[in-house]
């Protein structure tokens, strides 16, 4: 086996490329363990009408309301069950068609990335299991006693990764994304695969695999 | 000269100062023999077996020997007695050669018998003072604590209010220390002497009554104050107090989790560990947790200092005003502690799945206004009555078998048995909480750190590393579920449950059959006074 030196980046999308799991289920299972049982019961309330509007067509407001039901946990609770929720539910799951792309990246040297909307506390832990030094993802606002606002840190990252946003977060990380390749899975992220010099979608859902079949984008599993 | 040594912060102490700075001349440890253990044996075992030496011993092996004959000297003392029982040939011949007394022996239970309390704490303290003021510099580093600010909030510097107790009474020491021995005697003499329990319970009330009138919340912290004042009054000594705050689990060193006896956040952990959901602690009040280590490091520093002439008055390790961590927090990190795996010892699979759901909270009121603790004390103890009144005969159907009968009547009285446990508990918890209630809830201190850590920030590069202040360094978070919380589970809670914590299998540290060498003495016959460790030369 050969390692050599690519300078490009891949970028690997965790929701889809890599885990089966929505950004929604994390904020859900947080949710649940909050410390106090009437923050259980208020979080899932907001969920239960995050669920609706990310079906509905409103994603971004989903996300609002999904990260809200947080208010109030502490960084220690959110970075704690973030890194149960990534071993419990994420890791173990990790799809080997993602798996796969990840290792052939590394061996040809290239620089990994994990893209998520999730997060941090629950991205982080799945990087490290992969051996991903550089994420982007989301953060939670903590206030001045190191309490969850209930809002993402700005700027934040909607579910459709891509844009302005992530061509700024990524080239902080001295990411040039004209020569990078990416791997997702949905239609979300579309707006990252066009933005790219080689796309790939990976098991993709119903609208992204025409996308890349109108694009001619490689589809892997 | 060090006093102490057989307790949990001596023995780190001892051993930080052999591992990081075997330069060191002579360590002169004053112990006091056991009816079945000579002050060498004592000794000896600790090197041999404590887990605080386990890194001299993973260092030097075979020759920890060499080691403890070069720089450990033991004499048999006795902190209650006068010039701490030394012998009078043993102190002229050392007194000249000393440096330094560092006093570390001490009571440190929160409610001990007063006159014990003042005997070790406080005579114990006065004791060494005289032993330093026979050496050359006459340098005493006490060892107090930084509770001795009583029942205060906020702020507490590095002073010291001569004459003048924490609610502002001014008292004097020894008109103090006269009328409580009065008092206590009169209690013997009312109750039938001082061995009845009547007794001691009599004296321990008076003795807290008595520190709560000073503005003190208990007699540890009592006594401990009236040793600073006593110690302060003094002219004839270069005296540095070194104040430690709640002294917690090894972070490094000797490795972590490190922890010996039952010391403060043992029970808070085993509580909030298990059934405890609503636990009377103020919430954003400051946990004062400094790990033993860096109160080793910390220490050194003073020691140093002192040695160099440069000490300040005082030196208070602890946390809170610069790397703060709270009760909350620490509810949160010990519940989470549990949903990480964490499996409390002695826990049924059932009970887990339970406390990983009930997070314990603080309730922000005080343990004696606390009302569920009482409920529940009144719920378990009817219960109980109700199954100790339980007659077979009369409350079962008289169509049911004998054999059933009987077994009916085994069930009830083991349930009687185990309400009568839990009623027990329940008593035990409250009066932990109660004692506690004055440092969990009622006030929130932070303690003024600015000397060592100043002092640590002039520590030349190489220094600082190896013995500076590191505090900021350590992640709370880590540190509690990673090191704290497994380390008591391993070294203290052991003891809650009524079980021992064993030594390490160790290793003999050698020699012939291990008898002591005489260390050659002027003429005094007093040659069975001090002795060399080891095997006969």
């Amino acid at each position: 086996m050969t390692t050599s030196h690519d300078p490009r980046a891949a970028l690997f999308r965790l929701e889809g490329a890599l885990s089966p799991r929505p950004t929604l289920t994390a904020a859900a299972w947080l949710s649940l363990n909050a410390r106090r049982v009437r923050a259980r019961f208020l979080g899932l309330s907001s969920l239960a009408l995050a669920g609706p509007l990310a079906f509905g067509g409103a994603p971004g407001r989903a996300t609002e309301l999904a990260w809200a039901s947080l208010e109030g946990m502490s960084e220690d609770r959110l970075v704690v069950l973030g890194e149960l929720y990534a071993q419990d539910y994420l890791i173990g799951a990790l799809s080997q068609v993602g798996l796969d792309l990840v290792e052939r990246c590394r061996e040809q040297g290239q620089r990994l990335v994990l893209l998520s909307d999730n997060l941090d506390v629950v991205a982080r832990p799945v990087a490290r299991h992969l051996g991903i030094d550089l994420v982007v993802s989301n953060a939670m606002e903590l206030d001045s006693h190191d309490r969850a606002t209930g809002k993402l840190r700005e700027p934040a990252l909607g579910p459709s990764l891509g844009g302005r946003l992530l061509t700024d977060r990524l080239a902080e990380l001295g990411v040039d994304l004209r020569t990078a390749c990416a791997y997702g899975s949905h239609r979300d992220d579309s707006a990252l695969l066009g933005a790219v010099a080689l796309p790939c979608a990976v098991t993709p859902d119903r609208e992204l695999r025409r996308v890349a079949r109108d694009l001619d984008w490689p589809v892997v599993g | 000269m060090v006093t102490g040594f057989t307790g949990f912060l001596g023995k780190v102490w001892v051993a930080f100062l052999l591992e990081k700075a075997p330069e060191i001349g002579k360590i002169t440890l004053v112990v006091r023999a056991r009816r079945d253990q000579s002050a060498v044996d004592r000794v000896r075992a600790v090197f041999e077996r404590s887990p605080a030496m386990r890194p001299l011993r993973e260092r030097h092996g075979e020759r920890l020997l060499e080691l403890v004959r070069d720089k450990i000297e033991v004499v048999a003392g006795d902190a209650r007695d006068p010039l701490m029982g030394i012998d009078p040939g043993v102190l002229a011949h050392l007194a000249p050669q000393l440096d330094a007394v560092v006093h570390c022996a001490g009571l440190t239970d929160f409610s001990p018998d007063p006159i014990a309390a003042l005997d070790v704490n406080v005579i114990g303290a006065m004791h060494a003072a005289d032993v330093a003021a026979r050496t050359p510099d006459k340098r005493l580093i006490h060892v107090s604590t930084c509770f001795v600010a009583g029942e205060v909030d906020g702020e507490v510097p590095e002073s010291i209010a001569p004459g003048t107790s924490p609610n502002g009474t001014r008292f004097d020491v020894d008109a103090e220390i006269i009328a409580l021995r009065s008092a206590c005697d009169a209690i013997n003499e009312r109750e039938g002497g001082p061995r009845k329990s009547a007794a001691r319970r009599g004296r321990v009330e008076l003795g807290t009554k008595r520190a709560q009138a000073l503005g003190w919340p208990n007699l540890y912290t009592y006594s401990k104050g009236l040793a600073e004042q006593a110690l302060g009054r003094r002219e004839d000594l270069a005296l540095t107090l070194v104040r430690p705050s709640i002294v917690e689990c090894a972070r490094e060193f000797p490795f972590p989790g490190w922890n010996e006896g039952l010391n403060t956040s043992g029970p808070i952990v085993w509580m909030c560990s298990g059934f405890a959901w609503k636990v009377p602690m103020r919430a954003d009040n400051t946990f004062d947790v400094v790990p033993v280590d860096t109160v080793s490091r910390g220490m050194t520093i003073a020691v140093a200092d002192a040695l160099a002439d440069r000490a300040a008055p005082i030196y208070q390790l602890a946390s809170g005003d610069h790397h703060r961590f709270t009760f909350d927090r620490a509810l949160d990190l010990t519940a989470l502690n549990v949903r990480r795996g964490y499996v409390p010892s002695g826990v049924s699979a059932l009970e887990r799945m339970l406390l990983t759901h009930m997070d314990s909270q603080a309730m922000e009121v005080g343990a004696d206004r606390s009302v569920w603790l009482p409920l529940a004390k009144k719920a378990t103890r009817s219960l109980r009555d109700v199954f100790r009144r339980f007659d077979g005969d009369k409350h079962l159907p008289a169509s049911m078998p004998k054999g059933d009968r009987d077994r009916w009547h085994m069930r009830i009285q083991d349930a009687s048995l185990k309400a009568n446990k839990t009623s027990r508990l329940l008593e035990s918890i409250e009066q932990l909480w109660k004692s506690y209630q004055p440092f969990i809830h009622d006030h929130d201190y932070r303690f003024s750190t600015r000397t060592v850590r100043s002092r640590s920030a002039g520590l030349p590069d190489d220094e600082r590393a190896t013995f500076g202040w590191d505090l900021e360094t350590m992640c709370w978070r880590e540190y509690w579920m990673d090191i704290e919380i497994p380390g008591l589970d391993e070294w203290s809670l052991p003891l809650l449950r009524g079980k021992t914590v064993p030594d390490d299998e160790g290793m003999d540290l050698g020699g012939d059959p291990p008898s002591v060498a005489i260390a050659a003495l002027p003429p005094t016959g007093t040659e069975n006074a001090m002795h060399d460790l080891g095997g006969a030369e």
